[in-house]
């Protein structure tokens, strides 16, 4: 043990790092391209990325089992931490599709974007890694700096400059919060790493000024996770981005502050555990009801998906008040079925928003009957996403909503299982329109090939992963164990 | 056996996504042969089916899905769950011709229609409460598109309204199900070991108000019934006869309330009897209301389920099975009914009753079949209807005879609309006389199989009721 520790401050132990290595190969790559291939960005980057995000996966998988730390201990790598850059890693997929059907026609060099997003998925991985604040927030601000560049991406649209200047100011807030908790306490502790800190928290020094701290550093990431009260930036900013990132954001950036919250919670402070339960239940129902109720009249079809991810929000929140293995266990699967359908959802919104040119809720009339596997695909997610077996986001519901009754928390889970109803009303209501209502226009609709294939495989996941969730599952589980 | 009831028709529906939409023939000719397969293994089962050991859980297949939470996929049927897949194979098959007569998206009509009849053999097969609650929500992901898009009328209203109030009805009965989970883990979800492990009685009588508000709404008890008239008489006809006719909610209701928590059954029974008996009552004057001959269908099976309901209540053995009795009879029934109200109106355009007139000399046979199916709706000896409601009152006369009262009375009000319905659609002059002229097989077989089915059972009780009695004696005792 002494030895693989001493190792671990002298050597880098690089190999820990095949991941982030081959990411950052990939993104020279990616630099290189831009710079000497002719028209690479245009052509290639979109497909270059792609295939780099499966090299990615290729070495989490590799390196899948692998347990140690590097820099000192700033670095660490577990199944946890593997399970999100796998995570991570196969959500970019569909993220650069729908970034390339978006931006190709929108813009010269897409290519930079993908650069931007490439960096942020880089920033995911060192954040799933992070064992110390310092990282943890210099990761944490990688990936924001990033989502502030790409909301605002479309410079000559008003909404996505507002987009940007709105996430820009408020998440400098949450920023300046988190860096505030962690000097608070690096003062009461002397050590920034995620182990110094959970000793002089259990041993009882300093601890009203950890526990300001930790107050914090859990606002700066409720406020990532869009939790009520910190969601407001995330309708306007949700609205106004361009819809890849508006996907990107709803999945990758809502699983990072879980994974943050995670960290914090069950890897640092374990021992705030009668806190955690009462403030994250009245977090929770609060968020729970607020984002249904708000998602019940929207005209936007992005807004309405960022009232409904602030409602998914208030289930994971559920999950972290539950705690425990299952707890933990059950907010792994739920992410994981989450990102599946809303990525589903988006690449629909994505391709339906090219082609009949409007993100109201209204230019969806029909759409069934003008491209009738998009229509398919669209009510597999929202079904999906209400919660509805046998798809992946039942079992979800239900291992949240299970969990937390096991624990005692009677009323959230109550709550939750309300909130299914509520969120029939708008979910049904579009799957309404696009099934029922007659179309403006009757022409079919060309959809890529590229994303007829991918939404195949995502519906097919939802399904599967719904019929059979056991392989999921106890992939959530081996990761939820490390934490215990 | 009873394993692959519900993959049948889901794996056809799987096949259907696969075939272009112009081809109706094999799209047709798909789901009906997955219709008969699905009878016909229902028909193996009840030739061999062990009536003496009714109570116990018969052609069992037990996979392991989920060893993590101590979930199993175990299907089975007692005389319970055979009654109610017998049930599902007749109304799915007579329902099956008017999904024929859909003309818009036949194909997604058709998909969505397997779909909702293998959730039902589903529902009814599972021995294991997780799954029976994961394949009735899929009845509700099937009917609400089926209502929203191929129906008349109000459709969107009454699909939404439908769509919350019984996902509200789910969703509290999932609740319910952790607190039971909670109380006495994965075991409380096997159905075959529930009664004999039940919980304590003050747990039961804590839960037991729970469960009957989330399968009340799912089964349309007074007062939580709204949903129920307005969407059936948006549906088109086979949704309406398939989600009306198959009861699943009362079927739950017996199951979970009845079978995991008895005490707790008793203890809130005088409250399911005022509500069963004021809603029999209130239905039915509703139904003397209206001027649709779908609403007032849809009124009469709300009215018609209170009887089940204080059946239920009375929890005596000869009226729980004279319930389970009358939700087999009055869903075949309604489906009777239902076909033919979907006949009228798909070949008028309209559904009002006082703009149909003399059908009993321009359809003979569609006026023939809606009397009988009226008469055995307000009771008349020799159709099932009339020996179920007799076994019900006569056992709850004993112990509400106050309720009991009411519920003739109710009687009393069916008689009313249901003749001043026949009166004016079959009787009087002759509106549109040579609409009818040309009545096909596909709108005359099914009536006939439905009316043949009631009167059959209503000379033979005891061909239902040797199944029954011996699975309601086992969650009596």
């Amino acid at each position: 043990m002494d030895r693989t520790r001493d190792r671990s401050l002298y050597l880098m132990n690089l190999s820990l790092m095949l991941p982030e290595l081959t990411a950052l190969t990939v993104l020279g790559v990616l630099t290189l391209g831009e710079m000497y291939v002719k028209d690479f960005s245009q052509k290639f980057s979109a497909r270059a990325a792609c295939l780099g995000s499966l090299a990615v996966f290729a070495a989490v998988l590799f390196s899948w089992g692998r347990q140690g730390t590097a820099f000192g201990g700033m670095f660490g790598v577990n199944v946890f931490s593997l399970f999100f850059k796998g995570f991570f890693a196969l959500a970019v997929i569909p993220v650069l599709q729908m970034s390339k059907e978006f931006f190709a026609p929108r813009l010269r060099f897409p290519g930079e974007f993908f650069l931007t997003l490439w960096i942020t998925l880089i920033g995911l991985f060192v954040l799933s890694s992070a064992r110390d604040f310092l990282l943890l927030f210099i990761a944490l601000e990688i990936v924001t700096f990033s989502f502030y560049i790409m909301a605002a991406y479309l410079k000559r649209d008003l909404f996505s400059i507002e987009a940007g200047l709105k996430y820009l100011i408020l998440g400098s807030l949450a920023s300046a919060f988190m860096i505030y908790g962690i000097s608070l306490f690096y003062v009461a502790s002397g050590t920034t790493s995620f182990e110094g800190i959970r000793t002089a928290y259990e041993s009882g020094q300093a601890a009203s000024l950890i526990t300001f701290g930790l107050i914090l550093t859990l606002c700066a990431s409720a406020f990532k996770a869009a939790a009520v009260p910190f969601q407001l930036w995330a309708p306007d900013v949700y609205e106004g981005a361009p819809t890849p990132v508006t996907a990107f954001l709803s999945t990758a950036s809502k699983s990072a502050a879980f994974l943050v919250l995670i960290q914090i919670l069950f890897g640092v402070f374990p021992a705030f555990e009668t806190g955690r339960t009462a403030l994250f239940s009245v977090l929770a129902a609060l968020t729970l009801i607020y984002g249904n109720l708000a998602a019940l009249h929207q005209t936007n079809i992005k807004r309405l998906f960022a009232y409904s991810s602030i409602s998914h929000a208030g289930y994971l929140l559920i999950g972290l008040a539950a705690g425990g293995r299952a707890g933990l266990e059950s907010i792994l699967y739920y992410l994981a079925a989450y990102s599946l359908s809303t990525l589903t959802a988006f690449m629909v919104i994505t391709t339906a928003g090219q082609l009949l040119g409007s993100d109201k809720v209204d230019a969806y009339r029909g759409l069934a009957r003008r491209s009738p596997f998009l229509g398919a695909a669209f009510f597999i997610a929202l079904a999906s996403l209400t919660g509805l077996p046998p798809l992946a986001g039942f079992f979800g519901k239900f291992l949240i909503l299970s969990a937390a009754v096991q624990q005692g928390l009677i009323f959230p889970a109550f709550l939750g299982c309300c909130a299914v109803a509520v969120s029939l009303y708008y979910y049904f209501g579009l799957i309404k329109k696009i099934y029922a209502d007659e179309p403006s226009a009757a022409d079919p609709l060309a959809v890529p090939a590229p994303t007829l294939v991918l939404l195949g495989i995502s519906s097919a996941l939802i399904i599967a992963a719904g019929f059979f969730p056991a392989p999921l599952l106890s992939l959530a589980s081996s990761a939820a164990e490390v934490l215990f | 056996m009873t394993l692959i009831l519900p993959w049948i028709s889901w794996i056809t529906a799987l096949t259907l996504l696969g075939i272009p939409r112009q081809n109706l023939r094999l799209l047709k000719r798909l789901t009906a042969s997955a219709c008969l397969l699905s009878a016909a293994a229902v028909l193996f089962m009840v030739l061999n089916f062990d009536g003496r050991s009714g109570a116990e859980y018969q052609f069992v297949t037990r996979l392991s899905w989920l060893p993590a939470l101590g979930i199993d996929y175990v299907s089975g049927v007692d005389g319970l769950g055979l009654t109610f897949c017998l049930l599902t194979a007749l109304v799915s098959g007579a329902s099956l011709f008017s999904a024929f007569t859909v003309s818009d998206r036949l194909k997604e009509y058709l998909v969505f229609f397997l779909l909702l009849s293998g959730a039902f053999y589903g529902v009814f097969t599972s021995m294991n409460l997780f799954f029976v609650y994961v394949f009735y929500e899929v009845t509700l992901l099937a009917v609400y598109p089926m209502i929203a898009v191929w129906g008349t009328g109000k459709k969107e209203a009454a699909a939404i309204q439908m769509a919350v109030m019984t996902g509200l009805g789910a969703v509290l009965a999932l609740f319910g199900l952790f607190l039971l989970y909670q109380q006495g883990g994965p075991a409380v979800f096997d159905l075959e070991a529930a009664p004999r492990n039940l919980l304590a009685a003050e747990t039961q009588i804590r839960l037991a108000p729970l469960f009957l508000i989330a399968f009340g709404l799912l089964s349309s008890l007074w007062p939580l019934h709204s949903w129920a008239p307005a969407a059936y008489a948006s549906a088109p006809a086979s949704a309406a006869m398939l989600h009306a006719g198959i009861k699943a909610g009362p079927y739950l209701l017996l199951r979970v309330a009845a079978g995991l928590l008895p005490e707790g059954m008793r203890a809130w029974a005088d409250a399911l009897a005022l509500a069963a008996a004021v809603g029999i009552v209130y239905a039915a004057y509703a139904a003397l209301r209206q001027k649709s001959l779908r609403l007032i269908f849809g009124f009469s099976g709300v009215s018609h389920l209170g009887y089940v309901f204080l059946g239920l209540a009375a929890f005596s053995a000869p009226s729980v099975s004279g319930a389970v009795f009358l939700v087999f009879a009055h869903g075949i029934l309604t489906a009777a009914l239902f076909s033919a109200a979907g006949t009228l109106s798909n070949r008028t355009q309209h559904d009002e009753i006082q703009a149909f007139g003399g059908l009993a000399q321009s359809a003979p046979f569609l006026s023939a079949a809606l009397i009988a199916a009226s008469m055995a709706s307000l009771g008349m000896p020799g159709f099932a209807n009339f020996a179920s409601e007799l076994m019900i009152l006569l056992s709850t006369w004993s112990v509400y005879p106050w309720l009991t009262g009411l519920a003739v009375l109710g009687i009393l009000l069916t008689s009313v609309y249901l003749l001043r319905m026949i009166q004016a659609v079959c009787y009087g002059k002759a509106v549109q006389a040579e609409t009818f002229s040309n009545l096909r097989l596909h709108e005359t077989l099914p009536l006939a199989l439905l009316i043949g089915t009631l009167i059959l059972f209503g000379l033979w009780p005891s061909g239902l009721l040797q199944w029954i009695e011996p699975a309601i004696g086992a969650f009596i005792s």
